[in-house]
This record gives structure tokens, C-alpha cells and sequence, in this order.
């Protein structure tokens, strides 16, 4: 016999006559159940967007609106069924911009006044940007917006995921014709679109 | 004593280890990082987790399915496709010998008790990039013919259940499907993994690639060569392992004497290499061009062929591969090409030619919340021996030249609603089969038909299994009610990454048709104990874009067998070396 058999048999003596062996199948047990829906939850979470909310607040240092834009609470729109809504209402407790508060307001994409600063256009809404575009041109409403080539298409500062890391497209004629105006350090961050 | 000990206490203090990391876990996650302190410029450098994008691949249906990343098996440190399939849930996955795995999805597959080895067979769907890895003839994958491995993933998706409306008439008990990783950012690419562990294992894969603006090409190779925990086989007949054996007795009782052309390598578990080459086209954002080249050849021993004398045979296969995948605004069509032979026993007269021809194409054609998928595929599948085998003396493995062909016309339909939160998936297929016999019902005539092996050998499930049509339950109990894994993930330091993996079975009983042969109630029935096996791999990035990594596979020694008389398996030490640029 040698010694392989020897450990085996030693292995069914102990589970045969140890009383803890039920205990630890009952463990093996809960712990299979604990852990056998963790990788599908996990595989939900996939959508953070505190790094989108933590960008579209410092957009508020690196974009000047007009006078008229700048009394009264600061608002950030939102369009569609994006986290970013509840991502961006816990960000910014404790923010103001200058010593403006900031309200977080979510708008419908078929809503005909769009009352904000900043107006966020969800990857879902994307189709909405051109008419959100025209029926808000000329107003000092920034556009951001998260797909692949929107910035062509009206959006003032576009998301895009390039190598895994979130890059920024910045259309600066549509911001300038929105009568606002962006520092350089903002349009060297980010990729020019023309 | 000491061994008691060990067995009984270093278990427990895992799992209470476990379960009390597992909730710190939970709370971690719940502690908001907002990255206030960061620069702008900063936190558009910080990695994030991709905000999921319409799939344009099939699997966006509300199936119960899982993925898992390339980041996923590299942190768990697994060594091959097989072992990273243990991750996800619902999969029992069971080591043959050092490589080597039986899977399936749930146990829904068509393992009957008291069947030959090819009833081992699953009617499971593997796909890589939606290209069907499919033996017709055993209805089922033979693994280690998938020419990619890990250094070629993306991500692998698992559908439970079956889906045969939705992916083809072969997704009776699931779909796997292996998705191909591109170069992300232009210029030089490159992947490079190397392991070498216990039992003379060497994994070694590589890709190199080029990213221009609308276009990339990618060329990977892989090697794997890994030894056994053992040299002896066991006898079925004289029901005991032997190492070395001067001969072996057949089931019938008749003597075999050509052990060296059964078995010329029996330390031997697992020896292949492949070559890939991919290349993309990409000409704007709504059109799109894949085609996918490559060869493999592969030697191992594992449980998939009946021999009547010992569960292992030898398999040998050669085979290459063409595809191609095209998608133009709402069209996608794929057209794909395998062919090569396979050895799957002993003797010249077993081998056999085969090759399988797929072609789809489907419009998506999308309204508002509705899409609408029209469909048409033919695919043809032609195995052959009649080359190898004596064509008088019928001694090859089925000695005919068979063909199967199916042409479907499929209609998919989704309706999204209340943002993706209700999802109504609906498909609908009509199969024509070249080989339709009314006497089965449609999956098992869909897993495998080929006429060829009527006179022989009958490798089809459904003629395997001796209950069929007799209208007798039977409990299958080669299967485990209670499987499943767990994955740990720690970022110890920035650098250090240590990751700890359990996958868990419960008992099950196996039935070889040596059962019934001998029905001595002892030849041919295995109890396969429950087992635990937990894996630990510490990964450290000294310098950036460059991994060396040690994994521990099975740290509680649970030796135990997990397959019918096959191998024991130990412990595994394996170090590794992982560069990506």
C-alpha cells in the first residue's frame, strides 16, 4: 500500500466516524448558496459613473456661462434612465458652484424647455440630441453626451471609452455659439472636434 | 493523525475566513470614492469599468447568463479555458487528469446511467465568436481542439438552459460562447503569458498585433503541455489500477496486447499548440469586416471514447479553421470552415476526416423599442473513415462516409421596455434535417444524427441511452445536486493582487456500461466523493503592463478523483509571467 492509499483511507475513516463532518458539509453548503449569485450581481455593477459625475462638476471651473445664466441654483439636467441621476444627486451634497447650490433635475427627453446649465443626454436618449440641439440652440445650455459620435452632431462635450479610461470630446464651436466660452486647460484635456 | 487535523481544521478556518471577508467585501463596496482629491486630468486616466454598450453579439437576451472576463481568469490565475469555466456559475466541471475537464452546464445533458463513455457527450453549444465548436459526431466538444486560448479572450459567456430557439438546434442544455479580445488602442499589440508548474505543465501563449485607424491584425500562438499525476490505468475488467501493464482484458475478456499503440505516452496528459491570425476591418462605425484563420494539433488522454478496457483513450487531432464575419448596417452574415481528422482510439483504422461548414445570416432591423431578426442558416457536416478504416473488414470506427446538413430559417423578436427593465425576448426556428426520424424528439435529433455510424459503434446519445423510449424514470445520479464556486478578489497592495477561488461538489455516483456487463454491483459503479477545491494566486505587477503571478491550485490537497477512474488530483504549484502592452 502505498502511501496515497494510506492518506485515502485515512481520509474515508474520518468521515465516516467524525461528528464534524456534517457540520462541515452543512458549511460547504450555506457557502455555496452565499457565493453562487455573488459573480451575477457583480456582473450588474458595471455602470459607475462617479467618474462621469466628478468630470461634469469640474466642468463648472473650466466654462464661464453669461451673466444671465449665473443667479439662482446651479442646475445639471438629465435625460433618460441613466445612473448618472443618482450618482450625481450624492456627488454633489456639500458642492456648490461658486456659492450657487446645485440641483440635480431630471428632464424628459420630449420636454420642450430644457432649464438648466449643464444638460446630460443619456446613451439611450442619444437619438433626442439633434431636436434637444436645435430647440435649445443659441441657449448657454452645455451638452454632454456619452456616444460615439455625437460631438459631430450638436453635443458640446461628447464621453467616449477609449482604452478602458473615459476620454472627452469637445466640440468648441457649439460651446462658443451657446454664447459660453471654455478655458484652454479644459481643451488641451481633451480631444477637439471640429 | 496530524493529517486528520489538517483535513478537518484548515477547511473550516477557510470558509469562516470567507464568509467573514465576503461581508467586510459587501461594506467595502458601499463606501462611495468620489475622487475628489484627484486633478481632472487624473481621473481622466483612471481605468473604469466599461459602461455596457448594446451588445451587437446575440447574447442580450433575458436567459439566465453569466460572463466572465479576461480580468476575471487572470486574477484567478486559472491555466486554460477549461479550469476558468469553473468560475462561473452553473458549471460542473470536473478534472479527468492534469488538464483535462468533463464539463456541463447544470447536468441537463444526456448522461444516462450504465452508458458508454461517448454518452459523456453534452449537448452543450461552444461557440467561439458565435463560430460553432461542435463534434456532429459525438454531440459534444472536444476541448482541447479550440484553437484560441486565454491570451485570445476577451470574455466568455455562458447561457444556462436551453436555448435552442434562439442559438441553433444544438443549444439543448446551453451555450458557451468564447469571445476573441482586439487590440483596444492603435499601434503595437501585444500578450504574452508563460506558466510552468508541477507535473511537467507548460502554458505558454502569446499574441502580437498591429492597431491602424480602421483596421487591425492579430497573430497568437499557445502551448500547453502538461503530464499526469500518474502512469497506471484501470482495468474495468479486473477492476484495479495498473501501471505498466504487459496487457490489458477487454470487457468481453479478450486479451489486449497493444498496449504501446493504445497508450504511447502514459504519463502523458494533455500536448497541444495552435496558431491563430485575426484580422479586422473596420471602415465606419456601422460596417464591419472579421476574419479569423488558424490550426491546431492536440494529443491527450481523457474520458470521451469507449474502449471497453480502460475509461482513457488517446486523442489525437489535427484540424484548422476559416471564418468570416461580416456586418453592414443592420446585416450580419458569417460564413465558417473547419476541417481536419481525429484519432479518438487506439489503431491507424479509428481515425476519421471530417468537416463542418456553417453559414447565417440575419437583419436586425430595429424600431423603437422593438427589433425584429430575420434569419437563414445552412450548415453541413461531413465525417468520414472510410480512408483509415478496413472498408471489407469494417474494423474502423464507424466505416461509412456520412453527412449531415441542416437549412434554418429562424425569426427572432425583442421588446424592450421601461428601459431594458421588461425584455421579451421570442424566437422561433424550423429545422430541416437531412436525417429526420420521427421516433426522436427534436433535440436529441438535433445534438447528433449523422447516419454513418449505424452498423458500428453508435456514438449517438439517444441510442446510448438504454432507457430511451421506455418510458422508465430514472434517477441520474452521476451528477452532483450541489455545485458551484466562489471567487475572493483582494487588492492587498497597489501592486499586489491576491485572489482566492473554491469550487465545491457534492456526491454522485457514476454508471459505466460495464455495469451491466458485469453486474457484479461492484465493476462499473464509482462513488465520487464531495470535494472541495480551493485555488489561491497571488499576482504582483513590479513594473507596469508586467505581471509574475503563483497560483496554488487545490491548497487543501483533496486528492480525491472527480471523474469515473480517472486520475487523482493533487495539489499544483505554477508560477507565471504575464505581459500585456
Amino acid at each position: 500500500m502505498n502511501s496515497e492509499n494510506v492518506w485515502r483511507l485515512i481520509y474515508h475513516e474520518f468521515k465516516s466516524g467524525c461528528a464534524d463532518y456534517r457540520l462541515y458539509k452543512l458549511i460547504c453548503l450555506l457557502l455555496v448558496f452565499f457565493v453562487v449569485s455573488l459573480p451575477e450581481t457583480q456582473g450588474q455593477q458595471n455602470t459607475d459613473y462617479t467618474i462621469h459625475a466628478n468630470i461634469i462638476y469640474r466642468f463648472t471651473k473650466y466654462i464661464e456661462w453669461p451673466a444671465s445664466k449665473k443667479s439662482g441654483p446651479f442646475v445639471i439636467g438629465i435625460v433618460g434612465d441613466s445612473p448618472l441621476y443618482e450618482v450625481m444627486k450624492i456627488f454633489i451634497l456639500n458642492k456648490t458652484v461658486g456659492n450657487r447650490p446645485i440641483i440635480v433635475k431630471k428632464f424628459s427627453a420630449s420636454s420642450e424647455v430644457f432649464n438648466c446649465q449643464i444638460l446630460f443626454i443619456s446613451e439611450d436618449e442619444s437619438r433626442s440630441l439633434k431636436k434637444i440641439a436645435t430647440l435649445t440652440a443659441g441657449n448657454s445650455i452645455l451638452l454632454v453626451t456619452e456616444s460615439e459620435g455625437l460631438a459631430l452632431k450638436g453635443s458640446c462635450i461628447n464621453f467616449i471609452i477609449v482604452d478602458e479610461r473615459l476620454k472627452l470630446e469637445i466640440n468648441k464651436s457649439n460651446i462658443d455659439q451657446r454664447s459660453m466660452s471654455i478655458a484652454s486647460e479644459l481643451l488641451q484635456l481633451g480631444i477637439a472636434i471640429k | 493523525m496530524i493529517k486528520y487535523l489538517l483535513h478537518k481544521k484548515i477547511p473550516l478556518a477557510f470558509i469562516i475566513f470567507f464568509i467573514t471577508s465576503n461581508v467586510y467585501g459587501l461594506y467595502d463596496t458601499t463606501k462611495q470614492e468620489t475622487y475628489d482629491d484627484l486633478s481632472l486630468k487624473d481621473l481622466l486616466n483612471i481605468k473604469i469599468v466599461s459602461v455596457s454598450k448594446k451588445p451587437e453579439w446575440l447574447f442580450d437576451a433575458p436567459l439566465s447568463a453569466s460572463v466572465i472576463t479576461k480580468d476575471d481568469i487572470r486574477k484567478a490565475g486559472s491555466t486554460s479555458i477549461m479550469e476558468a469555466l469553473r468560475l462561473v456559475p452553473g458549471m460542473i466541471a470536473r478534472e479527468q487528469n492534469n488538464g483535462n475537464y468533463d464539463i456541463h452546464i447544470r447536468g441537463m445533458d444526456n448522461v444516462p446511467p450504465n452508458a458508454p463513455f461517448d454518452g459523456n457527450a453534452t449537448t452543450t453549444l461552444v461557440m467561439i465568436d458565435n463560430r460553432p465548436i461542435y463534434n456532429y459526431l459525438k454531440g459534444g466538444t472536444f476541448w482541447e481542439t479550440l484553437p484560441v486560448d486565454l491570451n485570445d479572450i476577451e470574455k466568455i459567456e455562458v447561457v444556462r438552459g436551453p436555448a435552442a430557439a434562439l442559438y441553433g438546434p444544438n443549444a439543448v442544455s446551453g451555450v458557451i460562447n468564447i469571445i476573441t479580445r482586439q487590440p483596444q488602442k492603435e499601434g503595437l499589440y501585444l500578450v504574452a503569458n508563460a506558466k510552468q508548474g508541477g507535473n511537467q505543465s507548460f502554458i505558454n501563449n502569446a499574441s502580437v498585433g498591429y492597431q491602424s485607424n480602421k483596421w487591425n491584425m492579430v497573430a497568437s500562438g499557445n502551448y500547453q503541455h502538461r503530464n499526469r499525476t500518474q502512469t497506471s490505468y484501470f482495468e474495468m475488467y479486473r477492476n484495479r489500477w495498473i501501471d505498466h501493464p504487459a496487457f490489458f482484458i477487454g470487457l468481453l475478456g479478450n486479451t489486449l496486447l497493444n498496449i504501446n499503440e493504445m497508450y504511447p505516452n502514459p504519463a502523458l496528459a494533455m500536448q497541444k499548440y495552435a496558431g491563430n491570425i485575426f484580422l479586422n476591418f473596420v471602415p465606419s462605425e456601422k460596417t464591419r469586416f472579421n476574419l479569423k484563420t488558424g490550426a491546431q494539433h492536440s494529443v491527450v488522454q481523457t474520458v470521451s471514447t469507449e474502449n471497453g478496457v480502460t475509461p482513457f483513450t488517446t486523442v489525437l487531432s489535427d484540424s484548422k479553421y476559416v471564418d468570416l464575419r461580416a456586418a453592414i448596417k443592420g446585416i450580419t452574415a458569417q460564413v465558417s470552415y473547419n476541417q481536419g481528422t481525429q484519432k479518438t482510439n487506439s489503431g491507424a483504422q479509428n481515425k476519421y476526416y471530417f468537416c463542418t461548414f456553417d453559414a447565417n445570416a440575419e437583419y436586425n432591423y430595429i424600431r423603437d423599442n422593438f427589433s425584429l431578426k430575420p434569419g437563414l442558416s445552412y450548415r453541413s457536416a461531413i465525417y468520414d473513415d472510410t480512408k483509415y478504416s478496413g472498408i471489407s473488414l469494417k474494423n474502423g470506427y464507424f466505416n461509412s462516409r456520412g453527412i449531415i446538413t441542416t437549412l434554418s430559417a429562424s425569426l427572432r423578436g425583442e421588446y424592450n421596455s421601461f428601459k431594458d427593465k421588461l425584455r421579451l425576448v421570442a424566437g422561433f426556428s424550423a429545422n430541416k434535417f437531412n436525417y429526420p426520424d420521427s421516433t426522436y424528439i427534436s433535440y436529441q435529433l438535433a445534438a447528433t444524427t449523422p447516419d454513418a455510424p449505424r452498423d458500428a459503434i453508435q456514438p449517438n446519445p439517444a441510442l446510448n441511452n438504454i432507457y430511451s423510449g421506455l418510458g422508465i424514470t430514472v434517477a441520474v445520479k452521476s451528477t452532483p445536486v450541489i455545485f458551484g464556486g466562489a471567487v475572493i478578489n483582494y487588492l492587498l497592495t497597489k501592486k499586489l493582487n491576491g485572489n482566492m477561488s473554491a469550487y465545491y461538489y457534492s456526491n454522485q455516483t457514476y454508471f459505466h456500461v460495464s455495469n451491466v456487463a458485469f453486474h457484479d454491483g461492484i465493476r462499473g459503479i464509482e462513488h465520487i466523493n464531495a470535494k472541495l477545491i480551493m485555488n489561491v494566486n497571488l499576482s504582483y505587477e513590479p513594473v507596469k503592463s508586467m505581471i509574475v503571478s503563483c497560483s496554488s491550485k487545490n491548497i487543501l490537497n483533496n486528492i480525491s478523483r472527480e471523474f469515473f477512474k480517472a486520475d487523482d488530483v493533487p495539489f499544483m504549484l505554477l508560477a507565471g509571467i504575464n505581459y500585456e502592452f
